[in-house]
């Protein structure tokens, strides 16, 4: 089961990530709630982002906010595989919806 | 630390519920951070978008054989309801908090309402439907343009307050378009994530997400979803959506007296 296999290793490593991101900042006494609302997507492009709990955090949060989206994406493959062209073209649309969200500017 | 434990907890209620249940979660994941945690709404409903990606992500780990959702069909409704969600959390940015509560509450007891009628169907029709029809194939959607009409609703609304909505989806396949329950659960279980995913980025983006608050509550979230997953097909879930009808209607009233100015949690 393609689905089952691409959540698990999704949401594993989104989990991961948090896990250590957690950790970063509890044992770095900033484990203060709420604490900051979350860096923009951009700003975890670069490499030095991961290299903060924070970051991880981040980064975490966004694979799993990723996963509808692989999940459209495997959904449109296999269509494109089995040559359901009016279906491929719906899941395309979809998948168009979702990257719209997320060209939303920070308040 | 223990606020951290008290949201990791608070996450693994919701998860096991919406497993349970054939919820998001959300539905459980806000009032508790609102009323209890006493976080913006705004927050809670960004916190609670990312808790039902996970339930979704936990039921589709555990999912058993011979419960597909029909992904086709959930793909066409997910036209419209992704394009509602999109036009719901930008909506949610304009409107005050006390709206937002006063919209959850008529969405809490909606819920219970649809609640309330899924257990006396389920009663009813034991004995005379079997679980085979409930799965069958031979079906063909129909009414659509009223189905995409009000799937774009329910995106919407989950876009609003952030719900997986599928206490909507459910009833607009099952009872308008004549998809079999077992495949429209299903088929719901599968499209409340992606409702999800087309709003939660609109909320990161606004800033109205905190990794802090999120990171503990997701990972409860996902841990009480593979959970309930597992325990669903060895439970009867009768007496849970019993307590649930009473459950949110308690919340519901806590949330409307929120939205009315009426703070009623220590």
């Amino acid at each position: 089961m393609v689905t089952r296999w691409l959540s698990l290793s999704v949401t594993s490593v989104a989990l991961a990530l948090m896990m250590k991101g957690f950790l970063d900042v509890a044992v770095g006494g900033r484990l203060i709630l709420p604490g900051p609302p979350a860096m923009p997507i951009r700003g975890l492009l670069h490499p030095e982002a991961l290299q903060s709990g924070e970051g991880l955090l981040c980064m975490g949060i966004v694979i799993l906010a990723a996963l509808p989206a692989f999940r459209v994406v495997l959904a449109l493959v296999t269509y494109l595989r089995t040559r359901a062209w009016v279906d491929a073209l719906i899941a395309l649309g979809v998948l168009a919806v979702l990257l719209l969200g997320t060209y939303v500017p920070r308040r | 630390m223990f606020t951290t434990l008290a949201l990791l907890a608070t996450g693994a209620i919701a998860g096991t519920l919406g497993a349970l249940l054939g919820l998001g979660g959300g539905i459980f994941l806000v009032p508790a951070l609102t009323l209890v945690f006493h976080l913006p709404i705004r927050i809670a409903i960004g916190t609670s978008l990312v808790g039902v990606i996970a339930t979704s992500a936990g039921v589709a780990v555990t999912a058993t054989k011979g419960h597909n959702a029909n992904v086709s069909l959930a793909l066409r409704l997910e036209l419209a309801t992704t394009a509602g969600a999109v036009m719901g959390s930008l909506l949610a940015g304009h409107l005050s908090a006390r709206i937002l509560s006063l919209l959850f509450a008529a969405v809490v007891f909606f819920t219970a309402g649809y609640t309330w009628r899924k257990t006396r169907h389920r009663r009813i029709a034991q004995g005379r439907t079997s679980g085979e029809s409930l799965l069958q194939g031979d079906y063909e959607a129909h009414h659509w343009p009223a189905g995409l009409g009000l799937a774009g609703i329910a995106g919407t609304l989950s876009g609003l307050v952030g719900v997986g909505g599928g206490f909507i989806k459910v009833p607009i396949m099952y009872a308008l378009m004549g998809v079999p329950l077992g495949i429209a659960t299903a088929t719901s279980n599968f499209m409340v994530g992606i409702t999800a995913g087309a709003s939660v980025f609109v909320y990161y983006a606004r800033g109205d997400v905190y990794p802090l608050v999120t990171v503990p509550t997701v990972m409860g979230v996902f841990i009480g979803a593979v959970g309930g997953g597992r325990l669903a097909p060895r439970l009867r879930v009768a007496w849970l959506e019993q307590s649930l009808i009473l459950l949110l209607l308690a919340m519901g009233v806590q949330m409307l007296l929120e939205g009315v100015g009426i703070h009623v949690m220590p």
